[in-house]
């Protein structure tokens, strides 16, 4: 058996996962299923508790990405393309997070002169008076308030 | 593709021209196998961009009215994400499995994860399914048609004895969640669903994969598309890993 996954790495000079790294990788994804599932019951005020889940998330998708995509052994250039879609991404939503919290203010008060609610949420279940449309209307008007 | 007549006719091609799956215009499966790889990467890597659209509404939406994620988590099943996290856990070891075996020439092991692979996506899709329809059916949809039955609102604040205060305390400063539960589900909905899109999508490639096993077409020197399906269903994993705390583990 060694000599044969030997042979094919020969081949292509391509890794070959043996069966203890593939049920170690599986392994180690449950354990971290199960402490992320495991950190939800436990209070820790709700943006340490929502850092916990992404840290967890992000080994997880590590894990995955190293061993099962076999980035780890890969050609280097293969990460590279990974990486960089990875910085596009935070790119993307850097920015956007960006632009959005510098209009806030005037969101707010846009809303807090215009609010609105959605039907079926009302306690008897029927709709509410106010619709989007009106929401819309007086948002157009929120340069008054300025 | 060399042809056998092809091959017979002349002697001068090299013993890479016999391989049937070998492109012409590659010098041999190694050349082949590195540049189809990069390929699969670039797609990856737009794959990547495709979902951040959907991760960036959902960090825009979170962090403005994080209150809705809160409330809005409550109609989602833990149970039912970590069964599916699980099973799409498991499947991604089933596909670098069935890269193991096609690089080992097990062409029985082969077939086989690639029909657990399989079975695991059905399955995937099953609990989605159960989830789905239990949504629908109760009202709870994105958008204007968002209109939940009093039986899952109880179902749902049930939940909210959990170690967490009660919705609409009655404080006219802190807003109600409520108000805007829809764009938790329309986000839900066109995340998971593209997710889901993805998996479906993934079934296809490996029944294609199966066919292509059975037929004995893999072996050790010719195992790229086992190897780069292999990475699609891992990227749909991926994304999966990030989903699953994103929406059902809120606290």
């Amino acid at each position: 058996m060694a000599d044969t996954v030997h042979a094919a790495e020969h081949e292509h000079g391509d890794h070959v996962m043996s069966v203890k790294q593939l049920i170690g990788t599986w392994a180690a994804l449950m354990v971290l299923t199960a402490a992320t599932v495991g950190a939800t019951l436990v209070d820790f005020g709700s943006q340490i508790n929502f850092a916990i889940a992404m840290v967890v998330a992000v080994a997880k998708a590590t894990i995955v990405a190293a061993i099962f995509m076999h980035l780890l052994y890969d050609r280097r250039y293969n990460l590279l393309i990974f990486i960089t879609s990875i910085l596009a991404v935070f790119l993307f939503v850097s920015i956007t997070l960006n632009d959005v919290s510098s209009y806030q203010d005037d969101l707010v008060a846009r809303e807090a002169d215009a609010p609105f609610s959605v039907p079926g949420l009302n306690a008897d279940g029927k709709e509410t008076g106010v619709s989007h449309g009106s929401e819309e209307n007086h948002g157009s008007d929120a340069k008054v308030h300025h | 593709m060399a042809s056998e007549s092809a091959t017979a006719a002349s002697g001068l091609e090299n013993a890479e021209a016999h391989a049937p799956f070998l492109g012409h215009h590659f010098e041999d499966h190694k050349h082949q196998f590195t540049a189809s790889k990069l390929g699969i990467w670039l797609f990856l890597g737009q794959e990547l961009l495709f979902f951040g659209g959907l991760f960036c509404a959902y960090f825009i939406l979170r962090g403005l009215h994080p209150e809705i994620f809160f409330e809005g988590h409550r109609y989602l099943d833990v149970k039912w994400g970590a069964i599916n996290t699980c099973v799409l856990i498991f499947s991604s070891l089933t596909a670098a499995w069935s890269v193991r075996c096609a690089q080992l020439n097990q062409r029985r092991g082969l077939i086989l994860t690639i029909s657990l692979t399989l079975l695991c996506a059905f399955g995937f899709l099953g609990i989605k399914y159960i989830e789905y329809s239990h949504k629908i059916h109760e009202g709870v949809v994105w958008g204007a048609a968002f209109e939940p039955t009093p039986t899952i609102l109880e179902e749902a604040h049930s939940k909210a004895a959990h170690g967490s205060p009660a919705i609409g305390s009655g404080d006219v400063n802190e807003p109600d969640p409520r108000r805007r539960l829809h764009l938790f589900f329309s986000v839900y909905f066109a995340m998971t669903g593209l997710h889901g899109i993805h998996v479906i999508g993934g079934i296809f490639v490996y029944f294609w994969l199966l066919g292509r096993a059975i037929a004995g077409h893999f072996n050790s020197e010719y195992y790229g598309p086992v190897d780069f399906v292999a990475l699609y269903w891992h990227l749909v994993d991926l994304v999966w890993i990030f989903l699953f705390p994103m929406l059902y583990l809120i606290h």
